[in-house]
């Protein structure tokens, strides 16, 4: 996070922010979208069964929730890195598994959902649990990016020092 | 309801969430590199004003818990992301953009705050 970018890896990223957007403005491609809703459903299964495992009673920390979306965020930094190599570039696999499954697999909405509840029944876990979430959330995101760059930039080609200028919407 | 019926049912829901994620996200065109991602607002706030309706349903007892489970784990959880959001700030904070980077943290989470809590007070006003 400290350090300036490296490789081109990153803009893609944030250029679609579900994951894919080849030609904004538009309704995405029939079989992008069935790939997403396959994604979606294994991710939200994942989801489902890490909170089965961790189950949560309002009044403690939200252990499922933290664990879904930080190792989420660790695994999207770094499968975007390595799905940004040119021989790897895939609309469909980016569909399945970064808007699909990890998009799926992590969620904003429980976050909220149970800070809000914490403040009624734990006030002093709300903060925590908001500000912890988001604070190892980013960390695991520049971590996968990292990690992605240290295993995958090589094998693109090019030094990570000089590569290639940023390759925006590569998958279209 | 069966486990395997809830088993069922919400990953169908999160399927259509993860969809519905890709559509809407779809509808906003990035005007320039350097500008805030929209994609993720125009997800997470509705999905957590959603969820701001669906709570006083659930603590009322008009809704039971599988369904809770199905409509906010599946359905709303999938529409909603945190790692992309995460990925989108880390983004932007690589490319020095820290003012964008900070609204698109503290912007969206204050949002996603409100929208629920908004939600939720109009949800339970009209159950009574």
């Amino acid at each position: 996070m400290s350090s300036p970018p490296t490789t081109p890896t990153a803009d893609t990223a944030a250029d679609s922010p579900a994951g894919l957007r080849p030609r904004p403005g538009r309704l995405p491609r029939l079989h992008l979208l069935l790939l997403t809703a396959l994604g979606g459903a294994l991710g939200s299964l994942a989801r489902l069964g890490v909170n089965s495992a961790l189950p949560w009673d309002a009044a403690h920390f939200p252990w499922a929730t933290f664990a879904e979306n930080l190792t989420g965020s660790f695994l999207l930094g770094w499968l975007l890195v390595y799905l940004l190599t040119p021989r790897r570039a895939s609309a469909e696999a980016r569909a399945f598994l970064a808007t699909g499954v990890l998009g799926s697999f992590t969620t904003f909405s429980a976050l909220i959902g149970e800070s809000a509840i914490l403040a009624d029944n734990a006030p002093a876990l709300t903060g925590l649990y908001a500000a912890g979430s988001v604070v190892g959330g980013l960390f695991c995101a520049a971590l996968g990016f990292r990690l992605g760059r240290r295993l995958h930039s090589t094998r693109a080609g090019s030094s990570p020092a000089h590569g290639p200028e940023p390759r925006r919407r590569q998958e279209s | 309801m069966s486990p395997a019926l809830l088993i069922t049912l919400t990953a169908v829901a999160g399927g259509l969430g993860a969809a519905l994620r890709l559509v809407l996200s779809s509808l906003v065109t990035r005007a320039d590199p350097g500008a805030l991602p929209r994609g993720t607002w125009l997800v997470n706030l509705p999905g957590s004003g959603a969820l701001g309706l669906l709570s006083p349903l659930v603590a009322s007892g008009l809704l039971c818990s599988c369904w809770f489970t199905i409509l906010a784990g599946g359905l709303l959880g999938a529409m909603t992301t945190f790692s992309t959001w995460m990925v989108e700030i880390i983004t932007l904070a690589e490319r020095r953009a820290l003012v964008l980077a900070a609204i698109q943290l503290l912007g969206q989470l204050a949002l996603g705050f409100a929208a629920y809590f908004i939600a939720s007070i109009v949800s339970a006003a009209i159950i009574g």
